[in-house]
């Protein structure tokens, strides 16, 4: 609770409760009294008082100030008219009952302020306790806060509750401004006298503004934000009752503030821009990677194509059938290669933007797995794959092109890294709610502990001879999987060769078409 | 008898790239010989004692820079650089290490076969230590012995320096020299990085001997590595 409150519900409190007490106090007296006079046959004149004093007590440890006062003077003249003799009376007979009577009610008066004053006091320590909590809980915040903006705001709107003002945060925007970046009502404008006296404050890293020595004249009460001893941008606070401006209790609590503000305020930012740096060096590695991989791909299968094409041309080449035909081959196979790399780099380059929409529609995975198989069939050879693609298999929605693709790729990545001859098998069963298929090979398998590492973009195994390809291959069959909502792995077999998984979700309902 | 047609040596990984590369220089009366591997080409270049060798700098089992090195710890054979990376510090440091000339991939057969003739006429050159007779291509006549320069039959007076840069280029005519060496030979250990001072030269001789400096005939310059003096 803020001062403000305190008093507040004091008022509201004690006007309702004064009611309360009055009445209390009332009753109180009455018992006294009345068993004071019952009593006053037994009873000593001095212990009669003290019937007194326990009534006029319980009232006051209880009641405010008001009914507290009310009570004690209420009760010594009630002690006075009904105890001291003569009774019924007013005026006592012995002058020494006076003493009696003026120090009881100085007692009693001094008692009731005492009491009233530590109760205002425990009250203070509460709101004080109350304000600590509110100080590390914004702490806290702080603290966990990620984000610029929103740091401010919490700020603001703490700080604002706490000290009862509103509150500015200003940061540096262009040149020499200072812009409001959070709090603010629009009660608080920032005209060009405050502005002069934010960026005092900020250039200099000094309090400024009403109730400190610069810029006595301004508004609001200005605190740089410090961060290392430089300021990050300035914190405007102005009490909203214009008439209680910040004790230098308040301003000194203000500047602690500040700097822990500034801090996380530095730290946020610092976290940020490393994360940009982050991203920009990844950025950066990937474009080089993909730079030099490329250039060697592409130069490669060129040198065939001039090579080959320089030496049909040559004049004195004196060039036999048999050659100009194995030449003129090697154009044309080199041309399709360096096709394939473009297609797959522009591939990797359209998934990786997100930008592809998969149009799936609901088939049997025979279909796609058969479009990939004639496709290769002159890269195949005559080389047998075996496929294990049970009568039952239900149909599943796919993205015939893309599914050829990752069919295509794991295919061609056996045909390279396994010896000819050696067989290459598909097959696919269900498995719970979804299709599992696996491409395996009996080659030599993957490198031990790169079975995760495959997939990353540009890999490229350490295979006995430089293989052709940019390393996309697996990175595309995942993306694509992925995008279908499936998962891809890759294993060793215990017998030897690799084997790679993949399962696609089986959807229940038909739809014809989705984007994921 | 058989013929003893000049041997030369390929290694290279990329199989394409030998086919072509065969086809082509046997139909230019070369005998070749294959390797894909540098572990096999240092074998066959032992065994086969080549005229020339052809090593392509990305091969699979050893870099191409280390096998040039290998190569020239027991043999002077001219070999020729084939090799996709195109960037002149890696031609400087082949040519550094002993390589004869660097042809970036892709190429025409066409100009690797002029690059083989131009080393094989150095190799058998420098059997003889004599110096050998006026050098002579297109309208340049260089007598190095005469110290004698003709231009269109007309002489040209060349300063010391010139002519010695000249004559490095004229004993090696045809192949790439880089600027290190040329700086070396002329001016010494002293030359160090002045490729200012080269480039200067180069400039003035072209003026001296070309018909057109800005559309070099003769002294031909290969960015960042060095310079040639074209045999026609």
């Amino acid at each position: 609770m803020t001062h403000q409150q305190i008093k507040n519900k004091n008022l509201f409190s004690s006007f309702y409760s004064e009611w309360k007490d009055y009445l209390f106090a009332l009753v109180v007296l009455l018992f006294c009294n009345l068993s004071a006079l019952g009593l006053s046959h037994f009873l000593d004149l001095t212990n009669l008082l003290m019937i007194y004093l326990v009534g006029i007590l319980a009232v006051v440890t209880k009641g405010g100030s008001g009914p507290s006062t009310f009570t004690c003077v209420l009760g010594v003249l009630s002690f006075d008219y009904f105890m001291v003799p003569p009774r019924f009376a007013f005026a006592p007979t012995d002058s020494q009952y006076l003493i009696t009577l003026v120090v009881v009610l100085l007692f009693t008066l001094t008692i009731s302020k005492q009491m009233a004053h530590a109760r205002y006091q425990t009250e203070i320590v509460q709101s004080k306790e109350e304000r600590t909590a509110a100080l590390f809980d914004l702490s806290r915040k702080l603290a966990a806060s990620q984000d610029m903006d929103q740091l401010l705001v919490i700020a603001s709107e703490h700080i604002a509750e706490i000290f009862e003002c509103r509150t500015a945060m200003l940061m540096p925007a262009s040149l020499n401004n200072l812009v409001v970046k959070a709090g603010w009502s629009p009660a608080f404008s920032l005209d060009t006298q405050e502005q002069k006296t934010a960026r005092w404050v900020y250039r200099f890293g000094k309090i400024a503004g009403q109730g400190a020595s610069n810029h006595p004249e301004s508004a609001a009460f200005y605190i740089p934000l410090l961060a290392a001893g430089d300021p990050v941008g300035v914190l405007a606070v102005q009490p909203r009752d214009l008439k209680k401006p910040l004790t230098s209790e308040q301003q000194h609590l203000l500047q602690a503030l500040a700097n822990q503000i500034g801090a996380s305020f530095q730290n946020v930012r610092l976290a940020v821009e490393s994360q940009k740096a982050h991203l920009k060096a990844e950025t950066e590695q990937l474009r080089s990677a993909l730079l030099s991989s490329v250039s060697h791909d592409l130069r490669t299968p060129l040198a065939v194509i001039t090579g080959s094409a320089s030496s049909l041309l040559d004049p004195e080449g004196h060039l036999t059938e048999e050659a100009r035909q194995e030449l003129a081959k090697d154009i044309y196979n080199e041309s399709e290669r360096l096709n394939r790399f473009l297609s797959n780099l522009l591939e990797m380059t359209r998934l990786s933007a997100g930008k592809v929409q998969l149009k799936k529609e609901i088939q049997p995975l025979e279909e796609v797995v058969g479009g990939s198989l004639s496709r290769l069939e002159k890269r195949l050879g005559g080389r047998k794959v075996q496929t294990d693609l049970p009568e039952d298999l239900p149909m599943l929605p796919l993205d015939s092109l893309l599914m050829e693709q990752v069919f295509t790729n794991l295919i061609e990545n056996a045909l390279k890294y396994t010896p000819p001859g050696s067989p290459i098998a598909i097959a696919a069963h269900v498995r719970q709610q979804s299709m599992k298929v696996t491409v395996s090979d009996s080659g030599p398998g993957l490198p031990f502990g790169d079975e995760e590492l495959v997939f990353d973009k540009f890999y490229r195994g350490q295979s006995s001879g430089k293989q052709s390809g940019v390393g996309l291959g697996l990175s595309i069959c995942r993306a694509v999987v992925e995008a279908h909502g499936g998962r891809i792995w890759a294993e060793n077999i215990p017998e030897g060769g690799a084997s790679f998984c993949f399962t696609l979700p089986l959807e229940t309902d038909p739809v014809a078409s989705g984007n994921s | 008898m058989a013929e003893l047609l000049p041997t030369i040596l390929i290694i290279e990984d990329e199989e394409p790239i030998r086919r072509f590369l065969r086809l082509s220089l046997e139909g230019h009366d070369f005998r070749t010989v294959e390797s894909s591997t540098a572990a096999e080409g240092l074998s066959l270049a032992a065994s086969h004692n080549p005229e020339i060798i052809l090593l392509d700098l990305g091969l699979p089992d050893l870099d191409g820079l280390e096998v040039i090195k290998q190569l020239r710890s027991w043999t002077t054979v001219p070999i020729i650089i084939l090799s996709a990376r195109g960037k002149e510090q890696d031609k400087i440091q082949a040519l550094e290490l002993g390589a004869d000339d660097y042809l970036t991939k892709p190429f025409s057969v066409g100009e690797l076969t002029a690059r083989i003739k131009v080393a094989l006429r150095h190799l058998s050159r420098t059997g003889n230590n004599s110096i050998e007779p006026a050098f002579q291509t297109g309208n340049l006549k260089v007598d190095l012995e005469k110290r004698q320069v003709f231009v269109g039959g007309k002489e040209i007076h060349l300063t010391p320096t010139e002519h010695k840069l000249l004559s490095i280029l004229v004993r090696q005519a045809g192949k790439l020299v880089t600027r290190k060496e040329l700086l070396g030979d002329v001016w010494g250990p002293a030359g160090g990085d002045s490729s200012h001072y080269l480039r200067i030269y180069v400039h003035q001789l072209r003026h001296k001997l070309e018909e057109n400096p800005a559309q070099p005939r003769y002294l031909i310059t290969e960015p960042g590595v060095g310079y040639r003096l074209r045999t026609e």
